[in-house]
């Protein structure tokens, strides 16, 4: 089966009526709405629904790395261009996902303006978050589509990494220099730190900019605004974050102290 | 690295809105267009002039070079490309989506040393030491659309919507819709009978003389009054986009000529079509 997007008009139409259709996002389904009329089919494209059948609605990062991996194995034929049109995350949300999305999504006992925010979020995809964060099934191919570049790691070790910690991923995808100039290097020292005994220390949650890893990417940004990471070697770049990880660390650690 | 003409980088770089070399400027010239031959993919003529004989100098021996950087947020693209002082780039189209900026650079590829009368005297000194990767020159950034709406007709921007507290032959125009879109709403037969006539040339005459025009002159007008408002919308770029490639100016107090060359003058379209008749 290909997969396939809904036409704008219905797009539209079901975001203006998630109060009405509540009883469809919370037990019945859309079937008689996704029909021909509808939806188009993309050519090139194709979805196993089998596997999709294996996405788990628990929340954690574990969980994610295991659905992002299904995710992004199920769904054949997509490229960047077409996983940033809202259209196919609707249909995927509303027809082949829909269990999924409303077991991991929608709050049974919630007040009904609540369970609508939580559908606008999660079943539609606007704005550059939409994708990323929100729709409940895009955000688990783009977050597998972001590190599926890296060359020296199978993807499921990569997503462990880049998903055990929420800040960590949002960290990451919303700085361009992290996420688009330099996420080789960063991904090298994120794993290292990962499998060293720095871990625990590395990646501890703290208020504000005390957490070591948030200064390290604020630094690595603003190294970023001089120097250009792309036009650089990746050992050499690698090198430059293994040092300012370094002076982060020991910045947190003498605040700390004096604190 | 985000362009900023307020900022310093602390050694001169050459740039055309900062004065870190006297009387010089840097200029990338980035041309961006779907290849002729392949609608898949989008081509890029470039052309850089350094206005700064050291710099020149530095990429003719090897110890700096041209490169230029394109970047698109919504696809997360971002690649360097080491080029020549001219030439032609061709990206894929299914890398990018919404809006792609081009930036071109001098950047050191070595470590070294530049000399230049022209450095500003607030540097203190008219020779510096950079390192391999450090920006020598930077031009103004160039921000494309590459939706595929782009290439369509400028009615690609509207979607019809459905209201049935409207009469037939009424239709009112929002152009705060979701997603961008400039929306005209009519009751349902209504909406159908500007989907018929989408369909067929004559159809089309008079819609873009009709519906279109009176938006296309309500969006002007809006992103006149208010571009702190409207922008960023979808419609906004897409009708800037395509006022810039046609040397339309958006601002010019007779909006209404604006609105008939956005159009492509669609008066004229429509007394063909009644003409041939």
């Amino acid at each position: 089966m290909n997969l396939h997007v809904v036409k704008r008009g219905l797009v539209a139409e079901l975001r203006n009526k998630i109060e009405a259709n509540l009883d469809r996002y919370l037990e019945g389904d859309f079937e008689d709405i996704l029909t021909p009329d509808y939806v188009i089919s993309v050519k090139e494209t194709e979805i196993d629904l089998e596997a999709l059948q294996k996405l788990q609605p628990q929340a954690g990062g574990e969980i994610d790395v295991e659905n992002a991996l299904v995710v992004y194995g199920a769904l054949k034929g997509i490229n960047r261009y077409l996983a940033r049109d809202e259209r196919l995350w609707v249909w995927l949300s509303h027809g082949p996902c829909l269990q999924y999305a409303r077991e991991r999504w929608v709050a049974k006992g919630a007040t009904k303006e609540k369970q609508t925010s939580l559908i606008r979020d999660h079943f539609f995809a606007s704005g550059a978050r939409g994708f990323e964060r929100n729709n409940a099934i895009a955000c688990l191919w783009w977050w597998a589509e972001i590190v599926s570049k890296y060359p020296h790691a199978d993807l499921r070790t990569t997503l462990e990494v880049f998903l055990h910690q929420t800040d960590v991923r949002a960290s990451i995808i919303e700085r361009p220099t992290s996420s688009q100039s330099a996420l080789v290097p960063l991904l090298n020292v994120l794993i290292e730190k990962y499998n060293s005994e720095e871990r625990l220390t590395f990646f501890k949650r703290e208020k504000g900019n005390s957490a070591i890893y948030r200064r390290w990417l604020t630094e690595v940004n603003r190294y970023g605004g001089i120097k250009f990471y792309e036009a650089l070697p990746e050992k050499d770049v690698t090198e430059l974050f293994l040092k300012l990880a370094d002076l982060a660390r020991e910045s947190v650690k003498s605040e700390a102290i004096a604190a | 690295m985000k362009y900023d003409i307020e900022k310093s980088f602390g050694y001169p770089v050459l740039s055309t809105h900062s004065d870190d070399y006297l009387k010089s400027d840097f200029q990338a010239d980035i041309e961006f267009n779907v290849d002729p031959e392949n609608p898949g993919l989008f081509t890029v003529d470039y052309i850089y002039a350094c206005g700064v004989k050291e710099i020149r100098d530095l990429v003719a021996k090897g110890d700096a070079a041209y490169w230029l950087k394109v970047s698109c947020r919504s696809t997360f693209y971002s690649k360097m490309y080491e080029v020549k002082a001219t030439g032609t780039l061709k990206l894929d189209g299914h890398d990018l989506r919404d809006l792609v900026e081009f930036s071109g650079y001098v950047i050191g590829s070595r470590d070294g040393t530049l000399t230049c009368e022209r450095i500003n005297l607030e540097f203190g000194s008219k020779t510096f030491e950079f390192v391999n990767g450090q920006v020598l020159a930077q031009g103004v950034p160039t921000v494309y659309i590459t939706d595929k709406e782009f290439w369509k007709p400028i009615s690609s921007i509207f979607e019809y919507m459905r209201n049935s507290e409207l009469k037939d032959g009424e239709y009112t125009i929002d152009l705060d819709g979701e997603k961008g879109f400039v929306q005209v709403f009519a009751n349902e037969a209504q909406c159908q009978v500007f989907k018929d006539f989408e369909k067929s040339k004559d159809g089309k005459a008079i819609l873009l003389n009709t519906v279109f025009f009176v938006a296309v002159s309500k969006m002007v007008e809006a992103l006149v009054d208010k571009p702190e408002q409207y922008a960023d919308r979808k419609w906004a770029r897409i009708l800037t986009a395509k006022a810039s490639a046609k040397n339309i100016n958006i601002g010019d107090p007779k909006l209404l000529i604006a609105t008939h060359r956005l159009l492509d003058r669609p008066l004229r379209a429509l007394t063909t079509t009644l003409l041939d008749k």
